[in-house]
């Protein structure tokens, strides 16, 4: 009870006006900094930490730290509406999303994900201030056995999202993986595929990619249809709300969405993607009818876009109890405590209670100032779509190039990003999914890392991986959803090129 | 005659290449050299003349906003705004682990409007890397000024009882193969575990992974039995007593851990400090420019606001420069070279 306590003297701290504003600040730049494709929120962040110089440290996080949940937010609009994930952990919403804005329901794909975004967010924090100083030590038994494991178990799942060919989905994924290795070997250091480009040495930006495969390839696309073809302009914005029908099963995507995103949260050092991945095939797997994913189903949107936010606020657990941060703008974060004379590890809490509480109180609500905000505006970013395209196209053209080149200053992403673009379209012209192309290449490098780490670990034993608990556990279910599928697939004619299931 | 000046003109280049000890003997700075020894020789006075900054200066940072690099940058930048009239700006150009930066700031004009952020050993192991193919050197900068330096330290996890001091940890791992943390291959981590290796007979093997953050999560699960971090990122779990520090590498202690004694000093090896970091310009600028610059950024560094950010950081505020920095820089190029083989390249 003695949290509960603290939790109100937070409320109090956090509901002060200024704190009030500069969150409300926050959050807004972070919903703008997600919306605009290429700036991330870690750089968001880090653009907004020097301004902070002058205020009071609390005030200071509040905002920062609303710059990052609030991006989580921003990230979905341009997945849904114009199909160009700004960052990896909205990938997988582009999957339903933009089918739902072309059938002129974006407003309801939007208004799903805020609410879901919500829920999600507020559930993690509950859990955060419960669970926290619990879990947090319990976390760190993950280590690159278990994370190869869970990478492992991510790929068995991407069947779920290889379309209606696994050959050309093995194809895409296959495609993916390759792309990963280009840079620098982790066991080595060896420079592989750069071919002499120093630009190549570190790999190439994932953000490149993206916007490439994603965005540029939707603008080829809609060239070739004709600046002026009626076909392609969207259908009227019917609603801002999801159809009574579909608000039950999306709420059970949203709770699944909450648990799941939390749990693995907590993990530190796991990626974004994972969760979305997960929460998607798992709500593609509990649903009665399976063939509307990919097509616009809206629990596609609700679940990942659930876990995302759950995940962003369950990741800040491993930040706040031990001062690690699992992920680039947690790591600005970090820098931003340090500044202001606050490291975040297990003495804050005691030293500094008013801090902990008070930025956690903010970020209940800033959640909510984003469901405000993004409730009522989801019809007017939902009205983008009917912009007309050949006005449209100038403007996505110049925010995927610029965005591309503020990723890192460096023209030669906005290269990759081209070239991926004309990938992109060929392979939407052959029936090749993209999905797959971006999250092998997401997970490959992870892949590859904690495989060689692992071994390092292991001294090249490589059973270890199954004498392990948590890895062998992990790695078991993945050989059996495995298995499955493949007895499935001999079995039952059901499960064949129409639909391809786990 | 011709002959006679010829022979004057070739003493000359000699006497003022002997001067300037790197070697460069280009034509072109011969001009520029003689301006150095004038200004060496009437003080400090020569530099207030010049008609310089007068624009904007570009601040080339080649690693991603809110690292550690980029803070340090970050914490420079207001005083050194100040020092000079003119704004500065930080950008961060990133990617090939720090040599899209350095490679730019190499290509860049000398005119004293483009610096760079320099980490080492970061820079050596980019070049010195057969695979990497690239052709710049330490020839390639005009070094100005280190700016800080980080010792680093020698972590074991706080209830690990096999080790309790550097003695006993040198000698277990003598005997018996440990996990280190290593930010990857050649990096600053990786380099200090090598030379024990080398030095002490040590048997570390390292899981390479990105950095101080995953180190320590490794560390604090039991997946690695040592890591070789920065103290910043430590200090809070130093505090509690979850992380225990056997040694500080380098010669030098850590000013807050004032019980941790130097790897050096207590092994009598002679391991690198962990990284240090330094603002250089490309090759080529006006020495008058250079000696504005130095000063000014001197000036900045020792201010007493920015002198506490940097400390709060755990970091010690250097201001090594000219001959003396590029020579320091030389000896740990050298250091680096000599455990190359043990990189596996």
């Amino acid at each position: 009870m003695e949290s509960l306590q603290l939790l109100l003297q937070g409320f109090e701290t956090a509901l002060s006006w200024n704190n009030l504003f500069y969150c409300a600040i926050g959050v807004l730049f972070g919903m703008l900094v997600g919306v605009l494709p290429g700036l991330g929120p870690a750089a968001g962040t880090a653009i907004l930490l020097p301004l902070t110089y002058g205020l009071e440290p609390i005030t200071a996080i509040i905002m920062l730290a609303g710059i990052y949940y609030g991006s989580m937010y921003g990230g979905t609009i341009t997945s849904i509406l114009i199909n160009t994930p700004g960052e990896a952990a909205s990938v997988i919403t582009c999957l339903d999303g933009y089918p739902l804005a072309q059938q002129g329901r974006a407003g309801a794909a939007l208004a799903i994900a805020a609410i879901g975004s919500f829920i999600g967010g507020t559930l993690s924090l509950i859990g955060l201030i419960i669970f926290g100083p619990i879990v947090a030590n319990q976390v760190l038994k993950f280590g690159p056995p278990e994370f190869f494991a869970l990478v492992v178990l991510g790929l068995t799942l991407l069947v779920a999202l290889m379309g209606k060919s696994l050959i050309k989905g093995l194809i895409a994924a296959l495609f993916g993986l390759s792309l990963a290795f280009i840079g620098q070997d982790p066991g080595s250091g060896y420079i592989r595929f750069s071919f002499g480009v120093t630009n190549l040495t570190s790999g190439i930006e994932f953000i490149a990619i993206a916007m490439g495969l994603f965005g540029f390839s939707e603008i080829l696309f809609n060239i070739e249809k004709g600046l002026d073809n009626k076909n392609s302009t969207p259908a009227k914005i019917k609603g801002l709300l999801p159809k009574k029908e579909e608000w039950y099963p999306s709420l059970k995507a949203i709770g699944r969405g909450s648990g799941l995103g939390f749990v693995l949260g907590l993990i530190p050092g796991l990626n974004s993607v994972i969760p979305t991945m997960i929460s998607y095939s798992m709500e593609k797997k509990m649903s009665k009818t399976p063939d509307r994913f990919g097509k616009g189903a809206i629990e596609g949107v609700a679940g990942p876009e659930t876990a995302n936010n759950a995940y962003s606020g369950s990741a800040l657990i491993p930040l706040l109890t031990l001062g690690i941060p699992t992920s680039p703008t947690i790591a600005v974060l970090l820098g931003a405590f340090v500044m202001h004379g606050l490291t975040p590890g297990p003495t804050l809490y005691q030293t500094n209670p008013t801090v902990i509480w008070g930025i956690i109180a903010s970020m209940f609500i800033g959640n909510l100032l984003l469901l405000i905000m993004n409730w009522p505006l989801a019809g007017v970013w939902a009205k983008i779509t009917l912009v007309p395209f050949k006005i449209l196209l100038p403007i996505l053209l110049m925010v995927t190039i610029v965005g591309t080149f503020s990723i890192r200053n460096n023209l030669f992403d906005v290269l990759v990003m081209l070239i991926f673009g004309v990938i992109g379209y060929f392979f939407k012209k052959i029936d090749i999914p993209l999905a797959p192309v971006i999250l092998t290449f997401v997970l490959g490098s992870v892949l590859e890392k904690t495989l060689v780490q692992s071994l390092t670990m292991f001294e090249g034993n490589f059973f270890e991986f199954f004498t392990r608990p948590i890895s062998g556990v992990i790695l078991a279910i993945a050989i059996i959803s495995l298995l499955w599928s493949i007895y499935g697939g001999i079995r039952g004619k059901k499960v064949g090129v129409d639909d391809v299931e786990i | 005659m011709k002959k006679v000046l010829f022979l004057l003109m070739g003493l000359l280049v000699f006497v003022l290449a002997a001067c300037s000890g790197g070697g460069t003997t280009k034509p072109a700075t011969e001009n520029e050299d003689t301006k150095e020894v004038t200004a060496e020789g009437s003080g400090e006075t020569a530099s207030a003349d010049i008609d310089w900054p007068k624009e904007t200066i570009r601040f080339i940072v080649p690693f991603n906003a809110g690292g550690g690099t980029d803070l340090a940058a970050r914490a420079l930048q207001p005083y050194l705004e100040d020092e000079l009239g003119v704004s500065v700006v930080v950008e961060n150009v990133t990617g090939g682990g720090g040599w899209i930066g350095w490679g730019e700031l190499a290509n860049a004009k000398p005119d004293g409007y483009t610096l760079g952020y320099m980490v080492f050993p970061n820079i050596f192991t980019g070049y010195l890397n057969p695979t990497a193919g690239r052709t710049e050197t330490l020839d390639s900068y005009e070094f100005l000024i280190s700016h800080h330096e980080d010792s680093g330290l020698i972590a074991v996890r706080g209830d690990d009882d096999r080790f309790n001091t550097i003695e006993e940890f040198i000698k277990y791992a003598q005997e018996n193969e440990l996990a280190s943390s290593s930010g990857g291959v050649g990096s600053s981590p990786h380099f200090a575990g090598v030379q024990l290796n080398d030095q002490l007979d040590t048997k570390l093997r390292f899981v390479h992974g990105n950095g101080g953050a995953e180190a320590i999560t490794q560390l604090l699960g039991g997946h690695i039995d040592v890591a070789i971090i920065d103290y910043p990122a430590s200090k809070e779990l130093i505090k509690s007593g979850e992380i225990k520090v056997l040694a500080t590498l380098g010669n030098d202690q850590n000013p807050n851990l004032p019980d941790v004694p130097s790897v050096n000093e207590a092994m009598g090896s002679n391991v690198a400090k962990l990284l240090s970091r330094g603002i250089a310009g490309p090759k080529g600028m006006d020495p008058a420019i250079v000696e504005k610059l130095t000063t000014a950024i001197e000036n900045a560094m020792n201010n007493p606001e920015h002198k506490a950010k940097i400390e709060e950081m755990g970091m010690k505020i250097d201001g090594m420069n000219g001959e003396e920095y590029l020579q320091s820089l030389q000896e740990q190029e050298a250091a680096m070279k000599g455990v190359i083989d043990l990189f596996g390249w």
